[in-house]
């Protein structure tokens, strides 16, 4: 139980899964030639990682009370994510084609700084008592930035601009990208808040709805992608071990399991 | 190739039936999983010692999980039709099933999740309301998202007053994301303010005193989320269907209509807006009305 105690997962290690694992998941395919199928589930794998520290960050900063606000804080930070990947990308064509491959930690970058400025705002203008709010919301931008530059890669089969504007930007699914990944962000700590959240089960959820999204994002890139039903296939066995994870903790730690019938007598009034 | 203008009435037609069920879909599918504002309420009931068996589906506001659900239906109907050449109906159709096995997987898990997370109020995890309440849920919802990419589909139909520029996906989240703000807005006091307070006279408002004493019981046993539905599907989700319908309806209609004016360039754009306008002007008169009217014959609410 983490509620009252300290967390039960480590930030620092979940922060390091998903930063530096997100960015070599994002970068090995740069790298090395992996050719079109490893490629873009790599990419996709990427995304899924920087969706469950995006999880965990902003299961840490709700625990202050945020209460209604972990929706709009996810979808707050996926608008800086969208805006900070895209302008990393087009940033890093500023000095020259060769430099291309900057993109992503560019976009990265780009977003935990406007993260910054915008907690920054929360804190000293708008007077927010959140001890944590600042470092939160920057993670939270560096892993939405992470998780739609992983997922429009793994769409358009590169990281190049020029294939993300024509396959995910002009086709409209960076609109659907920007809510699906609020989504897989905010949902696992805004479905398990509560007295008794258990951290590890909140991460099984998070497991759960970021490979859920991966399945998703594998069926948009049908048409454009040779690998499409390799990461709609792997997002969709993954999904199903991590809610089946999720199913069997709850089941354990709820107060009773019922399948029928009235709640218990002590309580009626 | 008939009058471009009765033709575009004929879509707009379309479209406002489409949003007219989008809008009742919407609001009773928020009702059966106890969404948006009388979710609060439902959270709160075990800490004050009610324990319930009414569906608690805290997936978010439901703005921005109609967009996520019209935007998965609309993305991959997209898909369908661009990649796989399939027929229009048939892949809206296979969109919004997809949405809803997302659906699905998202009002489980927020039920569970929620009700595990405040064990210590001793609140059973009834398994029999996840799975009755789930057929509902994915019902509703797959006609919400359903009806939505449809509409969004006809406004890119190359029609003179439609073919809007925007691709699929992306007006399907915009649609998706106004739906849930009607639904939440128009459809909300019926469950939230009438049928989950049952018990206390209506139109008292909601004092603290009595938050999350929620009705707990039916006419024969425990009251569920069914039940609400019932209840609401008589006036709460037919006037959200309504207000839909009818902001979809004359926002297209007036631009359609302003082409008689002239169709070239913006000019049926620049008449549709002052006929919006006026009608605006109207909407806010009659409601005035009838709320004058509701309260002079109806009196205030009496202590």
């Amino acid at each position: 139980m983490s509620a009252a105690g300290g967390p039960a997962v480590n930030p620092m290690q979940i922060l390091a899964l998903g930063l530096i694992g997100g960015l070599i998941l994002l970068y090995l395919p740069v790298l090395v030639p992996l050719g079109p199928m490893l490629g873009p589930l790599l990419f996709a794998l990427g995304a899924v990682v920087a969706i469950i520290w995006g999880a965990d960050a902003i299961a840490r900063v709700a625990s202050y009370g945020l209460g209604t606000g972990v929706p709009s804080i996810g979808y707050m930070s996926l608008a800086i994510g969208v805006i900070g990947g895209i302008a990393g990308l087009a940033g890093a064509l500023m000095f020259g084609s060769m430099s291309a491959w900057l993109g992503p930690i560019m976009g990265v970058v780009l977003a935990m700084i406007v993260g910054a400025v915008v907690a920054l705002m929360g804190t000293q203008v708008l007077k927010m008592k959140i001890p944590i709010l600042v470092r939160c919301t920057i993670e939270l931008s560096g892993a939405a930035a992470l998780s739609v530059l992983g997922f429009s890669a793994a769409i358009a089969g590169s990281l190049s601009m020029a294939a993300i504007l024509s396959s995910v930007v002009a086709t409209g699914f960076i609109a659907l990208l920007f809510i699906l990944n609020t989504m897989a962000i905010q949902h696992p700590f805004n479905a398990c808040l509560g007295p008794q959240e258990n951290r590890v089960r909140t991460l099984k959820l998070a497991g759960a709805t970021a490979f859920m999204a991966m399945a998703i994002v594998g069926l948009l890139s049908l048409g454009i992608s040779k690998a499409w039903w390799l990461v709609a296939i792997v997002g969709a066995v993954a999904w199903f071990y991590f809610i089946r994870a999720f199913i069997q903790a709850s089941a354990k730690e709820a107060a009773s399991v019922k399948w029928s019938g009235w709640w218990p007598e002590e309580d009626e009034t | 190739m008939a009058d471009p203008i009765i033709a575009g009435l004929g879509v707009v037609a379309l479209m406002g039936a489409a949003a007219t069920i989008a809008g009742a879909a919407e609001d009773l599918e928020s009702d059966v999983g106890s969404m948006s504002n009388p979710n609060s309420q439902v959270q709160l009931a075990p800490q004050m010692g009610n324990l319930h068996r009414i569906f608690n589906k805290a997936v978010s506001g439901e703005p921005v999980q109609m967009g996520a659900w019209a935007g998965i239906a609309g993305s991959v109907a997209f898909v369908l039709i661009n990649a796989l050449q399939l027929p229009v109906i048939m892949s809206i159709a296979g969109g919004a099933a997809i949405a809803a096995l997302v659906h699905v997987a998202f009002a489980t898990t927020s039920h569970m999740g929620r009700i595990v997370s405040q064990s210590q109020f001793n609140q059973p995890l009834f398994m029999d309301v996840v799975t009755q309440h789930l057929g509902p849920i994915a019902g509703h919802g797959f006609i919400v998202t359903f009806s939505i990419v449809g509409l969004s589909y006809l406004m890119t139909l190359p029609l003179q007053g439609f073919a809007h520029p925007f691709p699929l996906p992306f007006l399907a989240v915009l649609w998706g994301i106004t739906i849930g703000a009607i639904g939440s807005s128009t459809g909300d006091i019926h469950y939230g303010g009438e049928r989950e307070y049952q018990q206390y006279p209506f139109g008292g408002g909601i004092p603290v005193a009595i938050h999350g004493d929620i009705t707990r019981k039916a006419e024969l046993g425990a009251r569920n989320s069914m039940d609400v539905v019932y209840f609401c599907a008589k006036y709460g989700g037919p006037v959200t269907g309504f207000a839909f319908g009818a902001i979809v309806f004359f926002s297209f209609w007036s631009t359609v209509v302003g082409a008689l004016a002239g169709s070239s360039g913006d000019t049926p754009l620049i008449w549709g807006t002052g006929i919006l306008f006026v009608i605006i002007i109207l909407l806010i008169i009659i409601n005035n009305r009838i709320e004058v009217f509701a309260r002079e014959k109806y009196g205030p609410y009496k202590e």
